[in-house]
């Protein structure tokens, strides 16, 4: 197991080494960036001068050579527009969009998992097909519309809930209210694919022997659905969080510039925007980062739910 | 079963009259056909569809909400949003099937060089897959289109070159599973060169799978595309495209909630017209794909 771990975990390092050549080269597809901050403002010297001032007159392979060794060791520039230092600036917006993500996930598996285990047991009944429809306009919708949709609905119309921004912490109904249409907006379109999954898996666990001699042995309703069918259900829900989490991440980004929340997604929107290109290489890397290290995660909660699963 | 003797011709029309028949059953199917029918003649025949023209600014209706007049109300410089909308398909239809053929071209060459030849060529592309993967497909595509500036052209360069990992795991898969069998062996027995193996007996044989990829992907560039115009690093305003309007429509949604909310039904209208046809597809081609999804 510990091998296994060790095994998984370095192999983060090819792939970190790979992002960080796409998005070195991703702000060099922009043309000059010295010319696109300064324009045509400064004449040709003292463009040179900035050139040089930013290290960008060096052949292109020592420039990312450069970013890279410093990125390793958690420097990773500063701006160019405010000249702050990137990691501290995304230091203090990775907490916000932590926050949102996480709660956004349990809301997917809070709506998700029940809806799908009593659509399957009640298979074609009024409720699974309510469910089901449900979820092909959940999977239809953009983002940023329904963000848009549940702003308009409890913001401006009832006026129980804020237009957007972030309050306190979250066990203060200050703080809890500002999350709760965020989190929706971002929660609630993959709970419906998930609860496809889920549905299907569950029918088809339903009809394996085991569930049946779980029936036959005389054990409640209850503990065959929940213990015998669902557990096994459990690990597609897993496979599809490792696949969905990068969406996860991508959704914020969104939902962050809706709702003006103030984490990473709104910063990367901001810096792209202005060409900041050291903070937009900064931000994609540390949300690959995350997307990496959570994957880690979903592959040893899998290996510790599937016991099929080898470490060698 | 089918009749052994029966020559290749009529097999295949057998094949097909019973992915019609399959097809045909699916309601769903058939419904979300008649959407995307409905959208693509509205992309066409937008000038003669379109009450107003999308670009006139009247100065006598700023924000009106939905009338007989304008049936989608007027937006902040006073244009018909309804002829905007109606214009506006052909932005959302433009990015689904450039993004598609992007996506499909550069996923079929990678997936059947690292499929067909294996070794050393499939390590380097599938790294280059889970490399891609690593980074949510949205934020590499924001980050690409706003290093290459706005436009709808720019934004279906950003999508399809993000989007092409999926599909070439797909196609590698389908190529690894065929290449396998025993038909194709004696192909090579025969002495059928690379191309004709391919072109001949692989690709033909994985059509199916690919239609109800492409299929179900066109809707999530759809989803994409908008988003991109949504953040603004998309089709730029004073383009009608239904993200853009989206955007625009959000500044006056507390007291003219109509131009932000409409365009997002026209989006939610064609990305359901496409999942359902893509679900239908994968029913008739494939029903062992179909299970109880």
């Amino acid at each position: 197991m510990l091998q296994y771990i060790l095994r998984r975990t370095l192999y983060i390092i090819p792939i970190l080494l790979g992002v960080t050549i796409i998005v070195f080269s991703l702000m060099h597809i922009s043309g000059d960036p010295v010319k696109l901050i300064y324009g045509t403002n400064l004449t040709e010297e003292m463009l040179q001068e900035k050139r040089h001032e930013l290290g960008l007159d060096q052949p292109i392979y020592s420039q990312y050579f450069n970013w890279v060794s410093s990125a390793a060791v958690g420097d990773l520039g500063v701006s160019i527009r405010t000249h702050a230092n990137v990691w501290d600036m995304i230091r203090s917006r990775i907490g916000a969009t932590l926050e949102l993500t996480i709660i956004a996930l349990f809301i997917t598996l809070l709506v998700s998992i029940p809806a799908g285990i009593i659509s399957a047991v009640k298979r074609y009944t009024v409720f699974d097909q309510i469910a089901r429809i449900f979820a092909l306009f959940w999977v239809s919708m953009p983002y940023f519309w329904l963000g848009l949709i549940l702003m308009l609905i409890f913001s401006i119309n009832l006026n129980i809930l804020p237009v957007s921004g972030r309050g306190g912490p979250l066990w203060t109904w200050e703080g809890l209210k500002y999350i709760i249409l965020p989190s929706l907006t971002l929660g609630l379109p993959p709970a419906a694919l998930f609860m496809r999954i889920i549905r299907s898996n569950m029918l088809e666990i339903i009809n394996e022997d085991y569930v049946r001699t779980a029936r036959s042995k005389g054990l409640r309703e209850y503990n065959v659905v929940i213990k015998h069918a669902f557990r096994n259900a459990l690990i597609s829900v897993v496979t599809l969080l490792g696949l969905r989490i990068p969406w996860l991440f991508g959704g914020a980004v969104i939902t962050e510039t809706v709702f003006a929340w103030p984490g990473m997604g709104r910063l990367l929107v901001d810096s792209i925007m202005k060409r900041d290109y050291p903070v937009v290489q900064g931000v994609v890397l540390i949300i690959a980062i995350l997307v990496v290290l959570s994957n880690i995660i979903v592959d040893f909660a899998y290996a510790y739910l599937d016991p099929r699963i080898r470490y060698d | 079963m089918e009749n052994k003797l029966n020559t290749s011709k009529t097999k295949s029309q057998a094949k097909e009259s019973r992915f019609w028949r399959r097809f045909k059953k699916n309601k769903l199917a058939i419904f979300g056909a008649a959407i995307i029918i409905f959208i693509i003649l509205t992309a066409i025949f937008a000038p003669l569809l379109a009450p107003y023209d999308p670009a006139f600014q009247n100065y006598d209706k700023l924000l009106e909400p939905p009338s007989f007049e304008h049936p989608f109300g007027t937006d902040d410089l006073g244009r018909d949003l309804l002829s905007r909308v109606i214009y506006g398909s052909r932005y959302t239809l433009l990015v689904g099937i450039g993004v598609v053929i992007i996506v499909a071209v550069l996923g079929s060459i990678l997936g059947f060089l690292a499929g067909y030849y294996g070794g050393k060529i499939d390590t380097i592309i599938m790294r280059m897959v889970d490399v891609m993967l690593a980074i949510p497909a949205l934020v590499l595509a924001l980050a690409i289109a706003g290093a290459l500036g706005g436009g709808i052209w720019n934004v279906i360069i950003a999508i399809g070159a993000v989007g092409w990992t999926q599909f070439a795991r797909l196609v590698r898969g389908e190529v690894l599973r065929i290449r396998e069998s025993e038909y194709i062996q004696a192909a090579r027995a025969l002495g059928a060169g690379d191309f004709k193996i391919i072109s001949k007996h692989i690709a033909p044989n994985m059509m199916a799978p690919v239609i109800v990829y492409i299929t179900l992907y066109i809707p999530s560039a759809i989803l994409w595309a908008a988003s991109l115009s949504f953040l603004g690093l998309g089709v730029q305003p004073p383009y009608p495209e239904w993200g853009a309007l989206i955007a625009n429509g959000r500044s006056y949604i507390s007291f003219a909630w109509w131009i932000a909310t409409i365009p997002g039904f026209a989006i939610m209208l064609t990305v359901l017209g496409f999942n359902f046809l893509g679900d239908g597809l994968r029913d008739a081609l494939d029903p062992k794909m179909a299970k109880n999804i």
